[in-house]
């Protein structure tokens, strides 16, 4: 026998061993310890949008703190790249576990099968159906985004404050209809704001994806609708764009209600400049879809939990 | 009758013939045309909103730092270098001057450091260029290094809260934006250099034919380091201006700045194979891609018609340009003028 067959069997043995230390219940200290210092891939849309870097802190802190590695893969907005990024660290041996963010769930649903089949638990945002999938699956946990409640609760929460400072114009701003869930998201904000405010008219809209291009279109809006006096913002970058347009204007807005809730935003919600932010609670999905993917990583065979992500509204 | 005989008749003529002269004129000044165009088409859309002065100057606003980073890749088009790496030389500089304003550096010992980061950015694409790789990938290589250098330093944040910038930004004097004087400033710069200057004539002068500038004693390695060094330059100026602009320094390489700034280039007729250009024109590109924007935001049309609008405009100006050189090209060694230009 070589020394590296030598080597295998010892680490099977301690691995035999550690799993024989388990108890029936599964927790996640248990899980823990049974792979602990393991890396799970983080994968995400872009490693530059602030806001889904402050979800892959937050794995990493609650993963970290249980023991395991977390590295982050950046598919820069590829689809293809993601999942040939996923399959080669997959087919390396290399991780134990994944959370991934999907560029595009559907093309997802291949290397989700060959996760499973290698018996690499994963954690990924959305619900089974995003990845042509039914009901729970064995070693994938399933956080979905409700986006329509997400856009229903912006909507609504920017409708309350239009009716209450008896604003007339509104101005809508929004990512580009790419990103996973816009449409959806801009169709309910709209339903929402027109259902709850029938008195204020969205006189000016506008799609930007950068901080900048959100100034600068927010600026050109105000100056043909000096009047607009709440703002509807689906993301950080256009929110912030606005904040800064208004104060470039020498205008305090009666409202901005932000959807998002990355560092910056909250700093500008904490220094009063943002009326609300509703934001996706990526602190309580690390926690709870954490503590499901450490008990996957010792039972990859059992069905992951399908949950949501919570929906936070900071006023 | 030869060429050479039809071009030297034509030398000792006073005036280009009337069709070439038109060609000349199109070429010259079609942007100006089409700015104008649009200009009117948008004020009879966009009415009332479109054409006020507020929306002219913001619209200038707008227009200025797109123009700032067209600068540094016309002025590196123009002396034969594409410079890919500008998005992330301009993430770097920016970032680098709002770390450094964060840790308490004065504003403009933070602004020189970052106009030095593309300075240095320039030479060390400069140096493994001339050493014989291809200026694509290695300007490419570039970006990725910067984009990946940017990130780390600002741990994949955004670096906020850059007030002391704002001189420079959001702040207006007679009305008129910071980056507009600043792009003005820029473009006057490299204009009186490129046009008046021995340097910049040289510069050129490689950009148009290497090996000719060498037999004739150009140092060309020299020239090529000075254009890489002022497209990073632009780059930096673009991203610092950038960062005053929204108070923040994003880490991310925005490559949409490439695609705006070759947009504008090309819209002014500047030749990719180098040797000449006009900057004031492509200041006019970066105007009339700031115009379409506008326009169609006021008028409410999906912003999607924006980006559909720009692709068209940068292929119909590449074929304009191509079109009014060989025709004109056409008409002088043919001497179908429309007139006898050759008696």
């Amino acid at each position: 026998m070589k020394k590296s067959q030598y080597t295998a069997v010892a680490g099977l043995g301690v691995a035999a061993l550690a799993l024989a230390g388990c108890t029936g219940t599964t927790t996640p200290s248990t899980g823990a310890t049974s792979k602990a210092g393991a890396t799970i891939a983080f994968s995400t849309v872009s490693t530059q949008i602030p806001l889904i870097t402050s979800l892959s802190d937050k794995v990493s802190d609650y993963l970290g703190g249980s023991g395991y590695k977390v590295t982050v893969q950046d598919s820069a907005f590829d689809p293809v790249k993601q999942g040939q990024q996923l399959e080669q660290a997959a087919n390396s041996g290399s991780i134990a576990g994944a959370w991934i963010f999907p560029v595009a769930a559907e093309s997802l649903t291949s290397t989700l099968k060959m996760f499973q089949s290698k018996k690499i638990p994963v954690v990924v945002d959305g619900g089974p159906s995003d990845f042509g999938l039914q009901g729970a699956q064995p070693g994938i946990v399933f956080v979905a985004s409700d986006f329509k409640k997400y856009g229903q609760t912006i909507g609504d929460e920017a409708a309350k404050c239009a009716v209450k400072a008896g604003a007339t114009q509104a101005l809508s701003l929004r990512a580009s209809e790419t990103a996973a869930g816009s449409v959806a998201v801009r169709d309910s904000i709209g339903a929402a704001f027109s259902a709850g405010a029938p008195d204020t008219q969205v006189v000016g809209t506008a799609v930007a994806s950068d901080l900048a291009s959100a100034q600068t279109k927010v600026s050109q809006l105000l100056i043909a609708h000096p009047d607009a006096s709440v703002v509807i913002a689906a993301t950080d970058e256009t929110a912030l764009g606005a904040v800064n347009a208004y104060a470039a204007a020498g205008k305090t807005p009666a409202c901005i209600i932000a959807g998002g809730g990355g560092p910056d935003l909250m700093a500008a919600k904490q220094a009063g400049k943002v009326t609300a932010v509703v934001a996706w609670d990526y602190g309580a999905e690390a926690e709870k879809a954490g503590a499901d993917l450490i008990r996957l990583l010792s039972d990859p065979t059992s069905d992951g939990g399908v949950f949501t992500t919570p929906i936070n509204v900071t006023k | 009758m030869t060429m050479t005989g039809s071009v030297h008749q034509l030398s000792r003529s006073k005036r280009l013939p009337a069709k070439v002269r038109g060609l000349i004129l199109v070429r010259d000044q079609g942007l100006l045309m089409l700015w104008i165009a649009i200009v009117i088409l948008f004020a009879y859309l966009a009415a009332p909103y479109f054409f006020t002065v507020a929306t002219g100057i913001a619209m200038l606003n707008s227009a200025s730092i797109a123009s700032i980073y067209a600068a540094g890749l016309a002025v590196g088009v123009m002396t034969g270098v594409f410079d890919l790496s500008v998005p992330g030389t301009a993430a770097l500089a920016g970032v680098v001057t709002a770390l450094l304003l964060r840790a308490g550096v004065p504003v403009w010992a933070a602004i020189l450091a970052g106009l030095l980061i593309g300075v240095l950015v320039g030479i060390v694409n400069a140096l493994i260029v001339i050493k014989g790789f291809d200026p694509l990938i290695v300007t490419i290589a570039m970006l990725s290094v910067l984009s990946g250098t940017s990130l780390i330093l600002a741990g994949g944040n955004n670096v906020s809260g850059l007030q002391g910038l704002t001189f420079m930004g959001t702040q207006t004097y007679l009305w008129i934006p910071a980056p507009v004087y600043i792009a003005l400033a820029l473009f006057l710069v490299l204009t009186v250099f490129l046009k008046t200057t021995r340097a910049g004539m040289r510069l050129l002068a490689v950009g148009g034919n290497a090996e000719a500038a060498r037999r004739v004693g150009i140092p060309v390695s020299r020239y090529r380091v000075l254009g890489f060094s002022i497209s990073a330059l632009c780059a930096a100026l673009g991203g610092i201006v950038t960062s005053a602009y929204v108070t923040t320094a994003s880490p991310g390489a925005s490559v949409s700045i490439v695609f705006d700034g070759m947009t504008a280039v090309a819209l002014a007729g500047i030749p990719f194979i180098g040797g000449r250009g006009s900057l004031p024109r492509v200041a006019l590109g970066a105007i009339v891609v700031a115009t379409i924007s506008t326009g169609l935001l006021l008028t409410g049309v999906q912003t999607y018609w924006s980006s559909i609008a720009t692709g068209v405009l940068l292929v119909g100006g590449l074929a304009l340009n191509m079109w009014t050189s060989r025709t004109a090209t056409n008409l002088l060694l043919t001497g179908d003028t429309g007139k006898r230009a050759v008696e």
